[in-house]
């Protein structure tokens, strides 16, 4: 098994870099990382970012949003929370069984005095309260699972980031919400995070009981992954836009009356715009709805591209500031 | 009493079909050549038996090009009885140009588990290569016995383990 050493706390580098290892590294062993994000949302592969999150919170802090490759829903990472991957070769590795996958990390907690537990959905507990979400990815021959481990996070900012303000419809994967807690209070005093990282390292080596060593990664790998960053984990395409289809809509009463917009959004894109309501058009409104329509659904986007429509023109007493403002 | 049409492993409840006219990938996909050309592609029984009830399925676009090995797509799907869900990579037998998408999916994904091979086929591709990727191929009676070596390992692992056997 090899440790692959990590020392990057950029999400879209960490994420792309399991990527990198699942499909392209040819480095035939079975691998672990264990890693650690600045402040980010990271959502399951079929949600929708929009969904799942409070936009203007995680604008307004600076957490970044990234798309992850396994299922299930969104979670919070920042520099107290620990991650584990572990990358397996499904002809040593047969099961897919999370509680399996679990084990190393119950048996690290046993060993400093923790009575951690598996819940049967994909969270690891203590006393009830969740610590620790798991997720996977079937690749060929390859199996990715993952996980958060709460250690000591900020769960303030963990909770105002994912709760979602707006509505949408549509079938991406909901996130579940559990009630969760660190680590940090049921472990030995004094225990820090670093030191942990290095006994779950060690409990993990012990459970696989197979040969290992440490992987830095070479400047190739690192070219690589940089790669896929900027191709895919970086863009808005990847995070935001690759939600299965959904439809947003929005109520805004102005002076001119009250409308309804509905928007359906497939791909990113905006594949249909109304207007519904109480108002007066100056212009037909069909001719904003299609202006709108086509477009990325995508903040910065729609904001220069308003910044040259004037609403009133089809809305009467609408302003271009007010639609902006529905949007999202 | 097995169906016709198709070679079947049964284990206690669990029945696992290969249909005898496609051609298989070792990636759990399979390819069948249609009058107009074009190749259909689906998932095998294998793949959405392991994997689970089917949630959400992402399918590449119509009009992307796809090279064979390479990701279609992925689903996301759910143990019987467990919430925890896996994304499961779907893999393309054949390169081409994705042409249609079965857009039954989107409302439907459960039919991939219902009907593998039938209702539940994933996409259709125009194909570049496929004289020379054809003969790759296995074709039902070469898939079959790996298929029966895997489910055999998967469920010895199950037993080993002391777990409850569990397909979808």
């Amino acid at each position: 098994m090899l440790n692959i050493i990590n020392n990057s706390n950029d999400p879209y580098f960490n994420l792309a870099l399991e990527e990198y290892l699942i499909k392209q590294a040819a480095l035939d062993d079975d691998k672990l990382i264990l890693w650690q994000n600045a402040p980010a949302i990271v959502i399951g592969k079929h949600q929708n970012a929009l969904a799942e999150i409070n936009y203007h919170y995680v604008q307004e802090n600076n957490i970044q949003v990234v798309r992850r490759l396994t299922g299930g829903g969104a979670v919070y990472h920042d520099p107290g929370n620990l991650n584990f991957t572990f990358l397996l070769n499904r002809d040593n590795f047969a099961t897919t069984d999370f509680s399996v996958l679990a084990e190393p990390i119950i048996y690290c907690l046993s060993t400093l005095g923790v009575r951690a537990e598996f819940n049967g959905r994909n969270d690891i507990c203590v006393d009830y309260k969740k610590f620790s979400g798991n997720a996977q990815y079937l690749y060929k021959n390859t199996l990715l699972h993952h996980g958060t481990i709460l250690f000591d996070s900020d769960l303030t900012v963990l909770g105002q980031a994912l709760k979602p303000k707006k509505k949408y419809i549509s079938r991406a994967v909901r996130s579940v919400q559990s009630l969760v807690t660190n680590l940090k209070p049921y472990l030995p005093g004094g225990l820090n995070l670093p030191t942990f990282k290095q006994l779950l390292a060690e409990s993990i080596i012990a459970y696989h009981n197979r040969p290992y060593q440490e992987y830095q990664l070479t400047a190739k790998d690192i070219q690589a992954v940089n790669r896929l960053v900027a191709d895919k984990y970086s863009t808005w395409a990847w995070n935001f836009g690759s939600a299965p289809a959904f439809a947003y809509q929005k109520e805004l009463t102005f002076a001119g009356g009250s409308l309804t917009l509905h928007f359906n959004i497939s791909h990113g894109l905006i594949t249909e715009c109304k207007f519904y309501g109480d108002f007066f058009e100056q212009q037909t409104v069909q001719e904003l709805e299609a202006i709108l329509t086509g477009r990325h659904y995508e903040e910065a986007g729609l904001q220069s591209l308003l910044e040259k429509v004037d609403a009133s023109q089809y809305i009467r007493g609408l302003t271009s500031e007010q639609l902006m403002s529905c949007l999202f | 009493m097995s169906e016709k049409g198709y070679l079947e492993f049964v284990y206690d409840k669990f029945v696992f079909r290969v249909r005898e006219d496609y051609l298989y990938h070792k990636d759990e996909c399979w390819a069948k050549e249609e009058d107009n050309g074009l190749i259909t592609v689906g998932v095998t029984d294998y793949l959405q038996a392991t994997g689970g009830m089917v949630m959400v399925t992402e399918i590449n676009e119509a009009g992307s090009e796809v090279e064979e090995g390479g990701e279609i797509g992925t689903l996301e799907a759910k143990k019987p009885t467990k919430k925890a869900k896996t994304v499961v990579g779907l893999t393309s037998p054949v390169s081409g140009v994705i042409k249609d998408v079965n857009d039954n999916m989107e409302e439907d994904p459960v039919q991939i588990n219902r009907d593998p091979y039938g209702e539940g086929w994933i996409c259709k591709i125009e194909p570049t290569n496929w004289a020379e990727e054809k003969q790759k191929l296995m074709n039902a009676k070469t898939y079959f016995p790996l298929m029966e070596e895997k489910i055999k390992k998967v469920i010895k692992k199950f037993l080993d383990e002391g777990k409850d056997i569990e397909f979808y």
